[in-house]
């Protein structure tokens, strides 16, 4: 399989400090993974590097098979989304929240109904479309978050705790609901995340990082296929 | 106290027979300080913006003297608006010196360092997360400003608020520039002034009630707009 992830001699140092050293990473085309880890191991700051939204200080990030120097950025990060640990939901309604990447993208209203409607139900966020989506709880605004990133359609999808906010109830129902539909889209998936049950249900392997480096892998693709 | 009851009782005549001098100076002082907000806005809002959102050398010096244009000496901007329109200066073949023109473009200068600031403080105040959102959701630049303006609405109108405010109540610039003609450049401060050297301070009073009845009026819509969307 193709690689859409792939990194080499990465480096990544701020403020004098080595936040990030990965001497070697890919990820192939629909693979899903989890990055789990210690408070400080470089976790979301990597997904950011592979989301194009942090610089590397030395070394190739390559997406999709070229190097990201190489490719226009905008088009780039068009192909993926990014869901926040923190869901930053601008001051408009919860419906024109959602629609924001899509109108990016010049959608037509037609299209953007039919790709923003279903995950609504989904969601459980129907009676919210009005709603200023800055007075939502954490668990809605969450909600909100995963499905502006969904409605996209990415290739690729970085999530950054994303069921962190979640009540008990709600977060086992979405991890499975959204767990099928990436397998079902193929969507290539890195997850951040300290709960084994989340990365059992969304990913095929299990990166442990620690001070900035990749440790360890451990495989979870028995436990998500058993057959 | 008696001045002061004179005025008031003159500035209620003037307001309620809509006096025709009062009424052309009040239009006229709406057109000019209306017209220059609006340019200030219109070179303001751009100019914040970039200077919020780039880096590039030379930034914060032009970040210190939008900062130090905020406070602009009124009769400093006459005088060189003056020298620029005068009929032997660089801009003089445009023949605008001594009409509301002329005030227009030195109320503008005074003006849009006040909405750069103002702007460029604005937009700086937005959560980085928001742009970093922005920029993953797959915004391209001029998408991105876009939304980060609509987000600052508030701020951007308490900038348009201050711009006005600062040109409305200004008379030295206008003065040089105008030159408080009857019936073609007067606006209310200049006729104030005006009042004042002649003595006729209940005039004066009256004309200042009035401008500020007119300012209060126009920063009461904005301020309606403003804090109308907000409890939406």
């Amino acid at each position: 399989m193709s690689k859409v992830i792939e990194i080499i001699d990465l480096k990544l140092v701020l403020q004098g400090k080595t936040i990030l050293k990965i001497p070697y990473f890919s990820l192939d085309r629909e693979e899903s993974i989890c990055l789990t880890g210690p408070n400080g191991a470089g976790k979301s700051t990597l997904l950011s590097v592979m989301a194009t939204l942090q610089e590397p200080t030395a070394g190739t990030v390559s997406l999709f098979g070229k190097n990201v120097k190489d490719q226009p950025l905008l088009e780039l990060r068009r192909r993926m989304a990014v869901v926040f640990q923190k869901p930053m939901m601008f001051d408009l309604t919860v419906i024109e929240n959602l629609e924001l990447g899509l109108k990016y993208r010049r959608l037509k209203r037609k299209e953007k109904e039919t790709r923003i409607y279903p995950w609504l139900e989904k969601m459980k966020l129907t009676h919210l479309t009005k709603r200023r989506a800055r007075s939502l709880s954490g668990g809605e605004a969450q909600r909100v978050a995963l499905a502006q990133a969904l409605i996209l359609e990415p290739e690729i999808i970085f999530l950054d705790e994303p069921f962190a906010n979640l009540d008990k109830e709600m977060r086992q129902g979405l991890i499975d609901e959204i767990g099928k539909t990436l397998k079902a889209k193929k969507i290539t998936t890195v997850m951040v995340t300290h709960h084994k049950k989340e990365a059992a249900a969304i990913a095929d392997s299990i990166y442990l990082m620690e001070d900035g480096e990749i440790v360890d892998r451990e495989f979870l693709a028995f436990q998500n296929n058993p057959g | 106290m008696e001045l002061i009851w004179d005025g008031l009782v003159k500035a209620i005549i003037e307001l309620v027979t809509l006096d025709p001098g009062i009424t052309e100076v009040a239009l006229l002082t709406l057109q000019v300080s209306g017209a220059a907000t609006l340019i200030s806005v219109l070179i303001g809002i751009p100019l914040g913006s970039v200077l919020a959102l780039s880096q590039f050398p030379g930034r914060n010096f032009l970040v210190s003297i939008s900062n130090f244009g905020m406070g602009l000496p009124p009769v400093v901007v006459g005088l060189w608006v003056s020298i620029f329109l005068w009929r032997s200066g660089p801009l003089g073949f445009l023949n605008i010196i001594y009409t509301p023109y002329a005030m227009i473009i030195a109320q503008a200068v005074i003006a849009s360092p006040i909405v750069i600031s103002f702007t460029l403080a604005v937009i700086q105040q937005i959560n980085p997360q928001l742009r970093l959102q922005l920029t993953a959701l797959g915004a391209n630049r001029t998408q991105m400003v876009w939304t980060l303006l609509k987000e600052t609405k508030l701020g951007l109108l308490a900038a348009v608020m201050a711009g006005f405010g600062g040109v409305i109540s200004e008379v030295g610039a206008s003065m040089m520039v105008g030159g408080n003609i009857k019936g073609m450049t007067r606006v209310f401060t200049t006729a104030t002034v005006m009042e004042v050297s002649k003595g006729n301070f209940d005039i004066a009073i009256a004309l200042s009630i009035l401008l500020m009845l007119l300012a209060y009026s126009v920063t009461a819509i904005l301020t309606a707009i403003q804090q109308g969307r907000n409890i939406r």
